[in-house]
């Protein structure tokens, strides 16, 4: 079988391309956040726990390095562990890696966002918002729902309002 | 001489048989005990605390009731409330012989949380979750009684935090302790265990 030299050449330039094309640069990290909720609270209490998920679609990892709300006067990424029943909370140190095409779970128990100094109790059924800022991608703001306390984070009941 | 020679015999024979008395009689009193002490680790007993009115609560106000006690805090914002979330949840679950179930909070930070605090937080989660403190002895004493360990973890701003046992503890109508849920347990072994106690 005989390929025509000028075949040829356009096939060798056109897989080079290709090549090329796949290997040449990183995709930028593409980062999603979910819907983030909290639960209400009474007066009294001073701060709040809130819980979202993140994915990162791209091709580069990122890291979320900073969270605020308007609810609180601080935020803080924390997370809770627990060892032979004793339940532990520390503050999670140069924030948290999100793997290029991987995800990050923030759920009661686990890694959380932790509000403290609320401005006023948090009431069932209201929301409000949360900023999270990524080395990479920048800030990104989603709607912080407050649920009523029952709520679990795998099964949230449904709250006032529904 | 031969007295003497006589005392340090008499001594040689009566320290043989102490030993070998001890030889015979150590694995009947600490062989059993033993096992027995890792089996029955009793939990509970009587205690007075200050309820969400500033009033004493009696642990009989519990006689003939099954009841799950938790301990933590109200300003912990993830695992407590999880938990106590959690503990109503499986109680509906339960059904009508869910409602026998009485569920108490008791903090491990009386400094912070009085009888209002108290009482505020556990109407967070249902009416029927009952919340209570009392003195730092009080508590402590408590504490020692249900085998929960805390230690306060100072974070920024001169706060604190408090590292706790977050096991629930389950005790049947008569007050015998049957057994704990754990946080990581799946519903349906905790749904089999409370069955057990409101039955």
């Amino acid at each position: 079988l005989l390929i025509p030299p000028v075949l040829f050449r356009a096939a060798t330039a056109a897989a080079v391309f290709l090549l090329a094309s796949c290997s040449s640069g990183e995709q930028p990290a593409d980062i999603a956040v979910g819907q983030a909720w909290t639960r209400e609270t009474v007066a009294g209490q001073t701060s709040a726990a809130a819980y979202f998920s993140i994915t990162n679609r791209g091709g580069r990892s990122d890291r979320l390095v900073l969270v605020s709300s308007p609810l609180a006067k601080a935020a803080s990424l924390h997370s809770s562990s627990s060892e032979g029943g004793v339940a532990r909370m520390r503050p999670i140190a140069d924030g948290l890696a999100i793997p290029a095409g991987g995800s990050a779970e923030f759920k009661p128990g686990g890694n959380h966002v932790m509000l403290t100094g609320l401005s006023q109790p948090l009431k069932a059924g209201t929301s409000s918002e949360l900023r999270l800022r990524f080395e990479r991608s920048g800030e990104r703001r989603v709607e912080l729902r407050v649920l009523d306390a029952a709520a679990s984070g795998g099964e949230p009941r449904s709250h006032s309002g529904h | 001489m031969l007295r003497k020679f006589r005392i340090v015999i008499w001594i040689i024979v009566a320290l043989a048989g102490a030993g070998l008395a001890f030889l015979l009689l150590r694995p009947a009193s600490s062989g059993p005990p033993q096992s027995q002490q890792i089996e029955m680790v009793d939990f509970g007993g009587p205690f007075t605390l200050t309820g969400s009115d500033g009033k004493p609560f009696s642990s009989t106000r519990l006689e003939g009731k099954p009841y799950a006690i938790f301990f933590g805090f109200t300003h912990c914002p993830d695992v407590c409330p999880t938990t106590l979330a959690r503990m109503v949840r499986l109680r509906e679950q339960l059904g009508a012989s869910g409602e026998r179930l009485q569920i108490l909070f008791v903090t491990v930070d009386p400094e912070r949380d009085g009888p209002a605090e108290v009482g505020k937080y556990a109407e967070l989660f249902d009416a029927t979750v009952t919340g209570l403190t009392g003195s730092l002895a009080q508590i402590e004493q408590v504490k020692k009684k249900y085998g929960i360990f805390s230690r306060k973890v100072p974070s920024e701003g001169g706060d604190y935090s408090v590292d706790h046992t977050a096991t629930v503890l389950l005790f049947d109508s008569r007050g015998e302790f049957t057994g704990t849920i754990a946080q990581e347990e799946g519903d349906q072994a905790a749904i089999a265990k409370l069955q057990r106690i409101v039955a």
